[in-house]
């Protein structure tokens, strides 16, 4: 088995209309002040001094049989995973996170100032959610160049059948501590915007 | 004729035709998925030939060798340590193929692996990488280079001072980008093109990107900043999903229609990527035939650049601001924090004065006893992952500045060369070397200059040696060297006729920094204002000022004073001593009544000014209880409406929230001292237990605490059996819940089957991202999709 790769720092661009519509802004719709913008975005800003993008990827052979697919040594019952593996005889695992410092500085205001926690925690959702997009463009970067590529769509444990237990071997198989992320026995990842997806590898 | 003279000759005249995919190629003609290319090449030379061949015969002026991977990081990977070998060899075989009317190009990919300041490995070492494949190949005979498929600008720098280090060879780069236009970085096609073009790159472009309609447009916005030729190499496409199998879709004819269109848009070699075929060259050569090549539009520019963006000085319609906040020079606090070697809160500054409109940052962290060159280093490191505004490097010291230049990655802004001997050459040295501009500051000696015909003989004799090294006026900016005019009184009047020389005689940009110019004066922020635009009207390019002072105000007595009136001094002290320095405050509307204004504090979420506001109406004799109902619930219900009606996005509401909050904490202890208290409905909150992300569940608290709820917040990973011991202790009306998770979820329920094992009465609430409507129905809760449905929610199951 391979090791992962590491991506310690990931520089995104940010997402700023992301952002603004998870925090319920509607085109159109939605009037926000100069000062509650100014406010916002300084907050924004600020984010980014905490947020420590980080993240891990590792391609690995798939063996399909019946539903199962097997990843070296760990099968997974998945009528997703067989669905979205099912012209793909390698899979790409992979993570993101955030960080700890942006999680620290979260909860150090989650009472005090809840506006800053908010729109912090929305950045910090929407940042981690854009490594993905950045480590799936990495990879078919790399792999178009031996005739390969991502499947377009992506999944996480826990939808619909993929079950939330696989998500201790993704984290076993990516080698997350080395990225400072930590498991629960609920597989909840710690610290907060962690998260891990599956992504299909196809030949061209 | 030499290669690049060639090369030159042949812009002139063509088109030059590159070559087009070589992996897809080597796939079709059967090497196996998981072989190393340039191994398999070497063991199949004939079929590595035969491409080349193709190629050529298609009417590639270059092909490219087959050493896109070999180098020794990727070469490592896969237990193959003969890198100079490899590389010889495969330039050897590609010369084989190309006989004597085409070219050969060494070509030069990415490491894998990204470099300092956006990875770990150092910037030096990727250069010693890239230098030992660049030898081989110069070895092997490569007529030219070719840097490509990069997606970090560090790394695409690293291979350029590499190849300018080893020889004088043609350097075509050419970067990749991603559907939204820029690199996998972050770097804009214009940012990229004026950093390579100006370290030295004698072709840039870009390639692999996607297929040629989408590469016309970054050809388009590359042209009218390009000092140098443009090369492109679009993939056949991009590759398209079809019931799950991808493929390269765009025929030879399709991709060879484009080339009148690169043509047209100004780009000087065309080759193809990714699918691309001799056929698909072939049919692009058959365009392009007889076709005249477009020239770059300039020779020069006037334009800096970080790793993400760029800042063009041309045609600016207002003046530039160059945010000055991280230098040590009166911040005792950054002194403390640089000399423990610490750059974080250069972050913090970086941040404000972004926030504030800067559009370059000054970079100084000089500060006695510390690690001038490391602290550079790293404020570098921080602020290019931090900020997209190029980087001035003000420091008095080559070496520092030196090390900077090489590191920065983009165009960086010497601060500053100046007439000094010692120093003048090396300096000019290496802003050529690394592509830098320069400000230039004309003082001599340790005097400075008393008149203006001295200044201009200073910045004349500067630029007559720039010239020498190979730099223009384009390169550079002039420092208009501002004094005090409470200490010289004719200290604006020497800058304003310096600004205009520079740029009606010399056409050089300027650069000044104004708030010297009020020193030991009243009202500094008045002075610096109208010298700010009594020097915008001269013709100033940028200021080293707070952006603040972009408003337009020229006041009547501070122009006097600066024009050096006769008695203007005197009457500028008089009028303004005693007048505080003060900055502009917000001004509540003065026609809204008291009630008003404390009800618009809560609509507009002023949490500063609400409690203020209260005790103004308080001592006024306003009733709490009636400033309470009438003017705080019905304004946060207002608020709750307008979040709704997605009028007001979640930051509003909870600002308001809080400002609720606020309001009522003034007004509680006097309504209670007028009413005994109501009792209130309990509402216990919890996030339910394995589960860690509770912010949903505070804003719930908030808002329900804001509608007269008395909220017992257990926290988050909370125990059925904890929350229900709460809950026979409290007795509330309403038990809130919330998960974000699927495996956390189950606990809601396990969490209600206890409460109704010990026969409670309380009613449950649940929410959180992955709860739904049906799965709080299948346990009996109620379902609150958002923080107001909860408040619904709460107001129907306690009836208060």
């Amino acid at each position: 088995m391979q090791e992962p790769e590491i991506f310690n720092q990931i520089n995104l661009d940010l997402p700023l209309e992301s952002i603004y519509k998870r925090l319920g802004y509607r085109e159109g719709k939605t009037a926000i002040s100069g000062q509650r913008q100014k406010e916002t975005e300084k907050i924004i800003n600020e984010a980014l001094g905490f947020i420590e993008l980080k993240g891990c990827a590792l391609i690995e052979p798939v063996e399909k049989t019946g539903e199962a697919v097997r990843i070296g040594n760990f099968p997974i019952t998945s009528k997703l995973l067989f669905s979205l593996l099912r012209n793909s005889d390698e899979i790409l695992l992979c993570a993101a996170t955030a960080g700890e410092k942006i999680i620290k500085e979260i909860s150090g205001c989650s009472k005090s100032d809840l506006t800053r926690a908010i729109i912090l925690d929305a950045v910090a959702s929407e940042m981690a959610d854009a490594c993905f997009e950045w480590i799936t463009s990495y990879y078919n970067r790399k792999l178009v160049r031996t005739g390969r590529r991502l499947t377009d769509r992506r999944i996480s444990c826990g939808f619909s059948d993929f079950a939330i237990e696989n998500q201790k071997k993704i984290y076993d198989l990516l080698k997350l501590n080395k990225i400072g992320i930590d498991i629960t026995e609920q597989f909840i990842l710690v610290p907060e915007k962690s998260a891990t997806a599956v992504l299909g590898v196809i030949k061209l | 004729m030499n290669a690049k003279n060639k090369i030159n000759y042949l812009l002139k005249r063509k088109i030059v035709i590159l070559d087009g995919a070589m992996g897809t190629e080597l796939y079709k003609r059967g090497m196996p998925e998981k072989a190393v290319p340039e191994e398999w090449c070497l063991e199949h030379p004939g079929i590595l030939k035969e491409i080349h061949s193709a190629y050529k015969n298609a009417g590639s002026d270059i092909i490219y060798a087959a050493t896109f991977g070999a180098n020794r990081i990727k070469l490592r990977g896969r237990n193959i340590k003969n890198v100079k070998q490899i590389n010889r060899d495969l330039c050897l075989l590609a010369k084989e193929s190309a006989g004597s009317n085409c070219l050969v190009a060494g070509d030069i990919g990415g490491l894998g692996v990204f470099i300092e300041p956006f990875g770990k490995l150092s910037f030096e070492e990727a250069v010693d990488i890239f230098k030992e494949q660049i030898s081989a190949q110069i070895d092997g005979g490569a007529d030219l280079f070719v840097i490509e498929t990069m997606i970090d600008i560090q790394e695409a720098r690293a291979a350029l001072i590499a190849v300018k280090e080893l020889c004088d060879k043609f350097t075509i780069v050419t970067m990749t980008y991603e559907a939204g236009g820029r690199t996998l970085n972050g770097t804009t096609p214009e940012a990229a093109l004026i950093t390579l073009q100006s370290l030295g790159a004698d072709c840039v472009g870009a390639n692999c990107s996607t297929g040629p309609e989408d590469m016309l447009k970054i050809a388009r916005k590359l042209k009218p900043y390009a000092t140098v030729p443009l090369a492109v190499k679009p993939n056949a496409g991009m590759p398209k999903l079809v019931s799950n199998q991808a493929y390269f879709s765009m025929k030879p004819k399709e991709f060879g229609a484009f080339a009148k269109d690169f043509a047209a848009a100004g780009v000087n070699m065309l080759g193809g990527c990714c699918g691309t075929t001799p056929q698909h060259i072939y049919e692009a050569k058959v365009k392009l035939t007889g076709k005249k090549p477009v020239k770059p539009f300039r020779k020069t520019i006037s334009a800096l650049s970080s790793a993400r963006s760029f800042l063009f000085l041309e045609n600016q319609k207002d003046v530039l601001i160059a945010g000055e906040s991280i230098n040590p020079t009166g911040r005792p606090h950054l002194q403390q924090e640089l000399k423990k070697g610490k750059t974080a809160l250069i972050g913090q500054l970086a941040g404000e004065q972004k926030q504030n409109n800067a559009d370059l940052l000054d970079v100084n962290v000089g500060v006695p006893e510390a690690n001038e060159e490391r602290l550079m280093i790293d404020a570098i490191s921080l602020l290019s992952r931090l900020s997209d505004l190029p980087l001035a490097i003000d420091s008095s010291s080559i070496k520092v500045i030196e090390k900077a230049l090489r590191f920065y990655p983009g165009r960086a802004l010497i601060n500053s060369i100046s007439g000094e001997e010692a120093k003048l050459k090396p300096l000019l040295n290496l802003a050529k070397k690394y592509g830098a501009m320069f400000i230039v500051l004309p003082i001599a000696g340790r005097a400075i200059p008393k008149t203006i015909a001295e200044r201009k003989n200073i910045i004349k004799n500067i630029l007559k040696e720039a010239k020498k090294t190979g730099l223009s006026v384009k390169d550079l900016i002039v420092d208009c060297l501002v004094l005090t005019v409470s200490s010289r009184p004719t200290a604006a009047l020497d800058v304003l006729k310096t600004i205009s020389w520079c740029r009606k005689d010399l056409k050089a940009y300027t650069i000044a920094g104004l708030s010297n110019i009020s020193f030991g004066l009243p009202r500094r922020d008045i002075i610096n204002t109208t010298f700010l635009n009594m020097a915008k009207k001269s013709g100033l390019s940028l200021a080293i000022a707070n952006p603040l002072q972009k408003k337009k105000l020229i006041d009547r007595r501070a122009k006097d004073l600066l024009l050096n009136k006769k008695g203007a001094a005197a009457k500028f002290i008089l009028h303004y001593s005693g007048s505080a320095d003060k900055r502009i405050k917000y001004e509540p509307d003065k026609k809204l009544s008291l009630e008003e204004k404390i009800k618009m504090a809560v609509v507009e979420g002023s949490k500063d000014s609400i409690a203020s506001l209260i005790h103004t109406a308080l001592k006024a004799g306003k009733n709490p209880l009636s400033l309470m109902q009438d003017i705080l619930v019905p304004a946060i219900m207002d608020v709750g409406k307008l979040f709704e009606k997605k009028e007001y996005f979640l930051p509003q509401l909870i600002a308001s929230a809080e400002s609720m909050k606020r309001g009522t904490e003034v007004l509680v202890p006097f309504i209670k001292k007028e009413k005994p208290e109501e009792k209130k409905a309990i509402i216990i909150l919890a996030t339910v237990e394995g589960d860690i992300h509770d912010i949903g569940k505070n804003i719930v608290a908030l808002l329900l605490d804001n509608y007269g709820f008395k909220i017992i917040d257990l926290g988050k990973d909370i125990s059925a059996q904890k929350i229900i011991a709460a809950a026979k202790k409290h007795k509330p009306s309403i038990v809130g819940l919330s998960a974000l998770m699927t495996t956390t979820m189950v606990n809601m329920k396990k969490v209600i089957d206890l409460a109704h094992k010990e026969r409670l009465k309380c009613k449950f609430m649940v929410g959180g991202a992955v709860v739904t409507k049906s799965f709080a129905d299948s346990i009996s809760a109620s379902y609150a999709k958002d923080a107001i449905a909860a408040v619904h929610i709460a107001k129907e199951l306690s009836v208060i």
